[in-house]
């Protein structure tokens, strides 16, 4: 058996000493500084730690700090120190003798809060009669008992264990946690996350933990803290609760981005407590490597001084035009960038939630991750309502959480991180992007090619002699803004719900099924009515049907782009001789009708879909006879919804398109036809 | 962490700023309030009370309201009579330390106090009002001697006279018996504490 003994007086005790380690005195340590440095020394000591059983031996009364008083109670200390700290394992459990010349009520009396004396496994004793302690220690060293009851010593009146009378079990400690739990997540989150990453990715040549975590943990109360959230130092069996493949598979999708040889995706991250490590915490979680200490020009950090010191919306703009001037590919963003004092402001009415109204405002397409120590669910809510498309919950020390959770919660940010940097998230970035340079273009001199566009009128009937009426001009731009933009939304909504999984648990992308087509659709309808506004379809049906008021719909004309009564054969691909649209358009008359053999649609199809309308729209399409291989969705033998090769990968395909298409979303986005380039 | 000290006696407030300054604060001390210059945002402020203080110029209850709020204030004398009547100020972080402090030295036992109230300032905003009072007052001069008395004994030393005398502890000498070091302290223990 081995005892630690904690005693500054050195009472003769006339024990065993092979077995006994005494502790005087912690020198110029504090007494959290000095017991931190024990419990680590105990933790690697395989002689303590194996130990079948264990004796703590402790003088309440001992003074192991230098300015200590007896009536401190150091011992109490370090037994609730021993009790609290996780990291001992077993230790936990041993029998602790506490002895003192005052009487347990006394103490008690004075200082309720040191109740640990009445709990189980504490067995208190009086001085100087418990010098016969010895003989209890000495049986129980021999051997003679397996466990370290000193039953002898409770049965007589005088020494009775304490255990049977009516205290409660639980004992508090002293610590008294922050008022908010705002201040110890900022550093606990990213120590845990870091401990995480390491864990799954093995990234073994890397610090210990960030500076701003190592500089926490050396203040007093985050160790308390610590200690009372201690995790046993062998993390593996965490890991074997959760599908460790998927992990690794989400860890190595995200590092993808960041790879040697290949452009990164640039990301700006904005948090107050930028210094307490998150940095270096977020760094490693996207690269697996140490954050280099003069930073790298693709991820850019700021603390968002600007809300430090201004609080009105002209200057949450500014912040927000100062963080898109980097062009970044994902924000993320914390939730009170003014520390403490936000600590009760509503929320949306914090710093985070006017820098995201503002981001909304200026950028709807780019991707925003809300990183937050809040656990709250109006947070969560508001959150959504504010526009961010993803929320990640720093892990808190207060969390009443399974022991999983921790892992459970660098996997998600993981998968987030992934979606986020993905090609859906870029895609919906990039059109979004791209609408407002069509606009912005077409209210400056170099519109688009859709508003020069002269569209040929509907050929009259071959027996008329009327003469041709004149070509249709300018569709209506805000109409196809505004389309352009729902388009963005309601993709957007789709993300979220599908791909992000904040929909119901129904509602899973990897699910191909009907679920995914039904939402998918849509989609694919209003890319539809975006070609029928370019073609100015409103025009052909007033042309053919004079009679037809607004807002009335023909039946007769209601269908393929220029079908209309007896023509429709001949002049369904000719009459606007815009092949490319017509192709895209195919895919729309597909979507909308009821068809059992049309297999389901997947994501990949949409993307596919909208980057060659986005392709289209950028570039004026050649005036010629619809080329062989865009005849998508018409044969039966192939893949009906199309695949980015099938809209760009023909013969005859027009260079200029393809060139457009690549710029736009390059192959990062999409599988790019390279061998056309 | 800034530390200011407004004590006429230079002696007590020399030996105090000294001890302070190896404690790795800022100290700022002054003989009265007008010497000690503008308000700062002093952390905690030792604060001399009594009437020699009065004396020299200073309205103790003004520097206290001044104070009271954003600092800590610790107050002390060396006459006990002045300890209970400023013990009776009702101000927020405002205690007076319960035992006299010698005229011209810096005391062990304010010493300990005023180093456990300076470990408790960095967490000052999230300690509740009464933890101060509870450092301040919390200590027991007397069952503190008492305490030393039988560790001494049961080490096999004598307690210092020196000490026992600053305290007024009365130790039945007759009680103690080195050579039986056990049986004194057991004698001992049940004077000072009962059975």
């Amino acid at each position: 058996m081995t005892i630690l003994h904690f005693d500054d007086a050195a009472f003769s005790w006339n024990i065993p000493t092979k077995d006994v380690v005494n502790y005087a005195g912690a020198g110029d340590d504090s007494l959290d500084d000095w017991f931190f440095g024990l419990a680590k020394d105990w933790t690697c000591n395989k002689n303590i730690t194996c130990a079948s059983a264990g004796l703590y031996l402790i003088h309440a009364h001992g003074c192991f700090t230098k300015l200590a008083n007896r009536q401190d109670l150091e011992g109490v200390e370090i037994l609730k120190h021993i009790r609290l700290t996780n990291w001992l394992g077993q230790m936990r459990q041993w029998h602790a003798l506490i002895y003192s010349f005052e009487p347990l009520e006394d103490i008690l009396r004075k200082k309720p809060g040191d109740l640990i004396l009445a709990s189980h496994d504490v067995t208190f004793i009086r001085l100087p009669d418990a010098l016969d302690l010895e003989v209890a220690v000495q049986a129980v060293h021999e051997g003679k008992k397996d466990r370290l009851a000193l039953r002898d010593l409770a049965e007589c009146p005088d020494y009775r264990s304490v255990e049977d009378r009516k205290f409660h079990r639980f004992v508090a400690c002293d610590y008294t946690p922050p008022a908010s739990e705002h201040a110890i997540s900022n550093w606990w989150g990213a120590h845990q996350l870091v401990l995480r990453v390491r864990q799954i990715g093995g990234d073994k040549n890397i610090r210990s933990f960030p500076a701003g975590v190592e500089s926490e943990l050396r203040k007093l109360d985050n160790k308390k803290a610590f200690f009372l959230a201690g995790r046993p130092r062998s993390n593996e069996g965490w890991i074997d609760a959760i599908d460790k493949q998927t992990i690794r598979r989400e860890m190595k999708r995200v590092r993808k981005f960041f790879q040697e040889g290949t452009s990164p995706a640039k990301i700006v991250y904005v948090d107050d407590e930028m210094d307490k490590g998150w940095d270096e915490a977020l760094y490693l979680t996207l690269t697996g490597e140490s954050l280099p200490t003069d930073g790298v020009s693709w991820f850019h950090t700021t603390m968002g001084q600007l809300a430090q010191t201004e609080n009105s919306s002209e200057d949450w703009l500014a912040l927000a035009d100062m963080i898109l001037q980097e062009c970044p590919d994902l924000i993320l963003t914390d939730l009170r960038l003014l520390g403490s004092r936000e600590a009760t402001t509503p929320v949306k009415d914090t710093s985070g939630a006017r820098l995201i109204e503002s981001l909304r405002m200026r950028a709807p397409g780019v991707p925003i991750l809300l990183l937050t120590a809040s656990n709250k669910a109006w947070t969560f809510q508001e959150a959504f309502r504010l526009g961010v498309d993803a929320y990640w919950m720093k892990e808190g020390i207060g969390d009443h959480a399974a022991p999983t959770r921790s892992i459970e919660n660098t996997a998600e940010l993981m998968r987030l991180l992934g979606h986020l940097l993905g090609p859906d998230y870029q895609l919906l970035r990039k059109i979004h992007q791209r609408t407002n340079e069509f606009e912005r273009e077409w209210n400056d001199g170099n519109p688009p090619w859709w508003k020069r566009m002269q569209w040929p009128a509907p050929i009259p009937d071959l027996g008329s002699s009327s003469p041709p009426p004149p070509p249709i001009s300018e569709p209506n731009g805000p109409a196809v803004f505004s389309l352009l933009r729902n388009v963005v939304r309601t993709y957007r909504e789709y993300l979220r719900l599908f791909t992000l999984r904040y929909g119901s648990q129904d509602l899973r992308e990897n699910q191909l099924d009907e679920t995914t087509d039904f939402w998918l659709r849509p989609l694919v309808v209003h890319v539809g009515r975006i070609i029928e506004c370019i073609h100015c379809f409103d025009e052909i049906r007033l042309q053919v049907d004079p009679g037809l008021k607004a807002g009335q719909r023909s039946l007769a004309s209601a269908g393929t782009i220029g079908g209309y009564p007896n023509f429709r054969d001949r002049c369904a691909h000719k009459m606007r001789r815009d092949w490319f649209g017509q192709a895209i358009y195919d895919i729309r008359n597909i979507a909308a009708h009821y068809d059992p053999e049309v297999p389901v649609m997947a994501p990949k199809n949409i993307r596919s879909l909208l980057a060659a309308l986005f392709a289209w729209l950028s570039v004026t399409p050649a005036c010629k006879e619809n080329p062989s291989h865009l005849r998508v969705g018409s044969s039966r033998s192939r893949t009906l919804w199309p695949k980015a090769k099938d809209f760009f990968e023909g013969p005859d395909m027009q260079d200029d398109l393809v060139q457009a298409y690549s710029e736009l979303f390059g192959s990062s986005v999409l599988d790019l036809p390279t061998r056309r380039l | 962490m800034l530390v200011g000290i407004i004590d006429w006696r230079e002696m007590r407030r020399d030996k105090m700023h000294g001890w302070l300054s190896d404690q790795s604060v800022t100290v700022k001390s002054a003989s009265t309030r007008r010497t000690f210059g503008p308000k700062q945002a002093i952390d905690l402020l030792l604060l001399h009370v009594g009437e020699s203080q009065n004396d020299e110029g200073d309205d103790l209850q003004a520097i206290v309201n001044e104070f009271s709020g954003e600092s800590w204030i610790v107050a002390y004398s060396g006459t006990v009579r002045a300890i209970k009547e400023f013990d009776k100020i009702n101000a927020e972080g405002f205690v007076v330390f319960p035992h006299p402090v010698s005229a011209d030295s810096f005391d062990e036992d304010f010493k300990r106090v005023v180093a456990k109230v300076l470990r408790d300032l960095p967490s000052r905003r999230l300690l509740p009002a009464t933890s101060l009072k509870e450092t301040v007052t919390g200590f027991d001069a007397t069952l503190e001697r008492k305490l030393e008395v039988l560790v001494s004994v049961l080490k096999r030393q004598l307690p210092s006279v020196e000490k026992l005398q600053s305290t007024n502890v009365v130790v039945p000498t007759e009680m103690i018996d080195l050579t039986n070091p056990r049986g004194s302290s057991e004698k001992l223990r049940k004077y000072f504490f009962g059975s």
